[in-house]
């Protein structure tokens, strides 16, 4: 598996399309997911993967060690995010504290049955709402280790290999985004007890 | 008797961490017989589903990779020596082909000084054997010259002289005067 993968890395190498479309198909959701978790805009997630995918193809000659390459081009992705944010010139959205008290307060959902009633869909669509906000909330250094730790499920040491902090860094930041989010998600997390 | 326990206060590895380290194997330990630190654990579990909630999840749209393909043709990666261009203005190859030249300047030049002296040396080594050995060779050698010695070459004045010595009209006036 692994060396199939090699194999594709340095046949995309070497200017095959064809084995970067591979890549693309094999990446593009995880990292267009990523991004627009980042950033927060479907569009932008939309424009900014497709950077990615265009500065990882130009890259790819410059790339080291294949075993890392997808934490290479999350790196790729996160570098993306953050440029974005300076292009914009603003402060990354999230900045305002998210008032703890006014977030949750609905009815609690039924998760535990795999299929959700309409009005549990209704729930969910709020509960992604809500989610969205959490992420808004949390600072961006919080936020891209909570994503990746949580949602994208990688290990401490691919995220200090993406972020480029320690591990003992990135365990304390995904402590603090964890917290944060326990506090934001309280009143789901109470009615899922 | 009360003993007082130690609960992990970072229960995170368990969720993030593999059953290899051997932080997740404590904590899973301790879980395991700790009814708080099992109900706070099913908190940041179910903290982690919420999260993981699928509402957020969107789809790549249908022509991403038609965009990106046109924009991989519009600037085709350099192949062959186009690539080793590309290659060569990199800062990376700038660098190691600056460090590379360095290196072989300085053996060049340290092989030339060694070559230049080594070479001079033999030079002189090779005019001094040279000398000496023209020298023994001249002194041994037989002169020339002394094939023209008294005895080897007949003067040819002598006979002359012998020969006008007799018939000279002149001499007996020039004795008798």
């Amino acid at each position: 598996m692994k060396s199939a993968q090699a194999e594709i890395i340095r046949r995309a190498r070497d200017g095959d399309l064809e084995a970067f479309q591979q890549i693309h198909e094999a990446y593009a959701r995880r990292i267009l997911n990523f991004i627009n978790r980042m950033v927060d805009s479907r569009e932008d997630a939309e424009d900014l993967t497709q950077n990615v995918f265009l500065s990882a193809f130009h890259e790819l000659a410059n790339l080291q060690d294949d075993e890392r390459f997808e934490s290479w081009l999350y790196r790729i992705a996160r570098n993306e995010v953050y440029q974005s944010f300076r292009r914009k010139r603003v402060e990354p959205q999230g900045f305002e504290p998210a008032n703890v008290e006014q977030v949750g307060t609905h009815l609690p959902l039924n998760i535990a049955d795999g299929r959700p009633s309409p009005q549990d869909r209704i729930l969910h669509e709020e509960l992604g709402a809500t989610i969205r906000k959490l992420l808004n909330s949390l600072p961006p250094k919080l936020r891209e280790v909570f994503v990746l730790a949580v949602i994208d499920e990688k290990s401490y040491a691919e995220i200090s290999d993406i972020v480029g902090r320690s591990i003992l860094s990135v365990k304390t930041d995904i402590f603090r985004a964890r917290s944060q989010a326990r506090k934001f998600l309280g009143k789901y997390l109470e009615a899922k007890k | 008797m009360n003993r007082r326990v130690e609960h992990p206060p970072n229960l995170m590895p368990l969720l993030d961490g593999s059953p290899a380290d051997k932080e997740y194997r404590e904590i899973q330990q301790h879980v395991k017989s700790c009814a708080q630190c099992q109900g706070e654990f099913r908190i940041w579990e179910s903290l982690d589903g919420l999260v993981r909630s699928p509402e957020l999840e969107i789809e790549v749209p249908p022509f991403q990779w038609q965009r990106i393909h046109s924009g991989l043709t519009a600037s085709q990666p350099a192949t062959g020596w186009k690539r080793f261009l590309v290659l060569a203005t990199s800062r990376r190859f700038a660098l190691r082909a600056t460090v590379a030249t360095l290196v072989i300047v300085i053996v060049a030049m340290y092989g030339w000084q060694y070559y230049y002296k080594f070479d001079r040396m033999n030079l002189l080594k090779t005019l001094a054997a040279f000398s000496q050995s023209e020298s023994i060779r001249l002194s041994a050698a037989k002169n020339p010259f002394s094939a023209f010695g008294e005895s080897a070459i007949e003067n040819p004045f002598d006979k002359f002289e012998a020969k006008i010595s007799g018939k000279n009209p002149f001499a007996a006036s020039w004795q008798n005067d």
